[in-house]
């Protein structure tokens, strides 16, 4: 094995580019070949081969080397050649492992999250900081996040939700209507329909009721000087039976009678659990109805509907101690609500229109 | 490629020196075979150059006369000062011989010299073998003051002083003869450096060379290598990320080539072995302020020797000489001073 080196190159260089190969690796070369040339600041030096043998490259084209340097080897047999490229190579490996370091810091870090050798090195820093793995791993948890996708119903829900914010300016009241006679009432016709009778099933009655003494409030503005009152009450109630929201809307011409309103909310109840409500059950609504009737609920606020001018909100049935005649009751109670579009109404408006269905509630006269 | 070592470079610089010009000659006591100097650099020289390697009697003012004698007859010689503690016998020739005789008489003279010193502390020699005597020697005309480096290739170094054709004195920090040099532009597997400024006199390591580190520090090349150590464990144990600056030449010293990372960094420390007290940092601290002075968290902080005398036991020896720990505690002191404002 004979050793190229560079020579002495001039008195202001001590380093030189070396320039391609004339010869590949293994190839059998002769004494006086041309080897390669080597760029110093000045000039360029060709180098020769000084004996023959097979060409072994021990630097990179395109490389600086210094004085002394050794460019490449000459062997005189391939069996040399090999071995010494195996002990070289070898090495050259151990060393490219480590092409980054961490800090201290970091290095526990690393083990702690265990990146791979490849993450760290994909970060192509020579020396990796605990900031740079705390961004790595906030990477990673991002990637893995769980992600839910909004059912089609809730993307619907979404949508009306946020015009109705976006557009509605409500307003809000809340009364609260003494409920021990209507409670009666419903248990009553209940019974002899053989079905549940609750608020829902009330209400609607009631809004057509009072629909001619209040118009503002069945109807939809049309711009900003317009109000278009609807020519009949639809009436929408929320039910939400944990497959969803869903506003199936009473017709006109079932609202006004409470065995109409009581056997079409038992359908729409059954076509919430199943998913199965045809397009036209939910629309045209007019007013709409909002359900919050489980245990506790003191209120909700709703959105108005686009096209709406307000929604009547329901909650759970409190109890209360009241004195009566000197001695203490129970009295049942429930709070109701009214979102109402303020730009159709006022509150002295809507006080009346609340006062109204509490009047109608409290002095229960519905039959069927 | 094999590694060089740093006495080896030094070796083969003033070897290849004598090959060019034969106006080089080497002056000083034990120089010639066998013995070599006292550290060896002269090794094998007066074999190959039997008549320009001139020993003499133990008699500094007397040798530094001479060869500031042959300097103006156009010789360039190097002188061999065993220990830079000797430097004081060789002040008046120096000071009044030498340097003077530059711009003494009407002309300019060429007084091509190099004055080297085996210098500094850290091997137990007590206090007559172990000084840094740099700053004895800066601020006089016509002398200037170099000092050794892992950096700087000394053939290059040696040219240069030569090429400036007044008297240089080149201190040799003795504990990094043995010492590997810096080759390449590589240091170690973290930090790389470049020169900057004229004849490249500024070394600058850094671990990427456009980042803006947190701490600049400046030393000379003497502890250049022990503030690399201290640059690695401050990044690896505390995420501090320094850049360290290396001259060539100590005196006069420019420092245009380092005021974009001085400024950048905007803390700064400057170390050097010297004892306490008109130091080598204070003028480069005097040189940044003006630089610094508009900054939020800008600061200085110098770190030399204690104010004493050199002890010659090991243990009393590292309470009062520059060592890795204070490095790394002024460099957490300044990186306190910057949080609290």
């Amino acid at each position: 094995m004979r050793p190229i080196v560079v020579p002495q190159l001039n008195a202001n260089d001590n380093s030189c580019l070396i320039q391609n190969y004339y010869c590949a690796e293994g190839e059998f070369i002769h004494s006086g070949d041309l080897i390669t040339t080597l760029e110093t600041s000045k000039a360029a030096i060709d180098i020769e081969c000084e004996a023959d043998g097979y060409f072994y490259p021990a630097a990179k084209e395109q490389t600086d080397v210094r004085t002394g340097e050794v460019i490449a080897f000459v062997f005189e047999s391939l069996q040399e050649m090999n071995t010494y490229k195996e002990l070289s190579v070898g090495s050259a490996t151990a060393e490219s492992t480590a092409s980054y370091k961490l800090s201290n810091q970091a290095e526990a870090f690393a083990a702690l999250h265990q990146f791979s050798q490849q993450e760290l090195s994909a970060l192509n820093k020579k020396l990796i900081k605990l900031s740079d793995l705390e961004e790595l791993l906030k990477q990673r948890i991002d990637g893995d996040e769980a992600r839910i996708l909004l059912s089609k119903n809730q993307k619907q829900v979404s949508k009306t939700v946020a015009e109705s914010h976006k557009n509605i300016p409500n307003a809000f009241l809340l009364m609260k209507v003494y409920c021990d006679e209507a409670l009666t009432g419903m248990r009553e016709i209940g019974e002899q329909l053989e079905v549940i009778v609750g608020f829902g099933e009330v209400l609607p009655v009631l809004l057509v009721s009072i629909k001619d003494e209040f118009p503002l409030m069945y109807g939809k503005l049309k711009d900003e000087d317009t109000f278009i009152p609807a020519a009949e009450v639809n009436v929408g109630v929320t039910i939400d039976v944990g497959t969803g929201l869903y506003i199936p809307v009473i017709k006109a011409e079932h609202a006004g009678r409470i065995e109409h309103t009581a056997e079409i909310m038992m359908e729409y109840k059954y076509k919430a659990l199943r998913s199965s409500f045809a397009e036209t059950d939910l629309m045209n609504g007019t007013i709409t109805i909002s359900l919050n009737t489980s245990a506790d609920v003191v209120s909700v606020i709703p959105i108005i509907l686009p096209g709406q001018t307000g929604m009547i909100s329901v909650g759970a049935v409190m109890k209360e101690l009241v004195l009566k005649e000197g001695t203490v009751a129970e009295r049942s109670y429930i709070n109701l609500g009214l979102a109402y579009d303020h730009r159709v109404v006022n509150g002295f408006y809507a006080v009346e229109f609340l006062a109204r269905l509490k009047s109608k509630l409290e002095h229960f006269e519905i039959n069927v | 490629m094999k590694q060089e070592k740093i006495n080896e470079n030094l070796r083969h610089a003033i070897h290849q020196l004598m090959c060019e010009d034969e106006a080089v000659v080497v002056i000083g006591e034990d120089v010639r075979e066998p013995y070599g100097g006292a550290f060896k650099i002269n090794k094998g020289l007066s074999d190959d150059f039997p008549d320009r390697v001139i020993g003499t009697p133990i008699s500094e003012e007397g040798f530094v006369n001479m060869a500031s004698g042959m300097a103006i007859m156009g010789h360039k010689p190097i002188v061999d000062m065993m220990f830079s503690d000797f430097t004081t016998l060789s002040f008046d020739p120096l000071l009044n011989f030498a340097s003077k005789s530059v711009t003494m008489y009407g002309d300019k003279l060429d007084l091509s010299m190099i004055v080297r010193c085996a210098n500094g502390g850290y091997r137990g020699y007590g206090p007559t073998h172990s000084q840094s005597m740099q700053k004895y020697f800066m601020g006089i005309p016509n002398l200037s003051v170099y000092e050794l480096s892992p950096f700087h290739d000394n053939y290059y170094v040696f040219n240069r002083m030569l090429s400036e054709k007044n008297p240089c004195i080149f201190f040799e920090e003795k504990i990094i003869y043995s010492q590997y040099r810096y080759e390449n532009g590589v240091i170690d597997e973290l930090f790389n450096y470049s020169f900057k400024g004229d004849h490249e006199n500024w070394a600058v390591a850094s671990i990427e060379e456009n980042s803006v580190p947190d701490v600049l520090i400046l030393c000379p090349g003497g502890l250049a290598s022990m503030c690399m150590k201290v640059a690695e464990k401050l990044i690896m144990a505390d995420e501090i990320e320094v850049k360290v600056a290396v001259p060539s030449k100590l005196y006069p010293c420019g420092i245009e080539a380092i005021i974009e990372d001085a400024v950048a960094a905007g803390k700064i420390l400057i170390v050097e072995e010297g004892t306490s007290g008109h130091t080598w940092g204070e003028g480069i601290a005097v040189k940044l302020y003006p630089y610094l002075n508009k900054q939020k968290d800008g600061a200085i902080e110098l770190l030399s020797s204690s104010d004493s005398i050199i002890p010659a036991s090991k243990y009393y020896e590292s309470q009062v000489l520059v060592g890795e720990q204070d490095i790394y505690e002024s460099v957490l002191k300044l990186m306190k001073i910057a949080k609290e404002g």
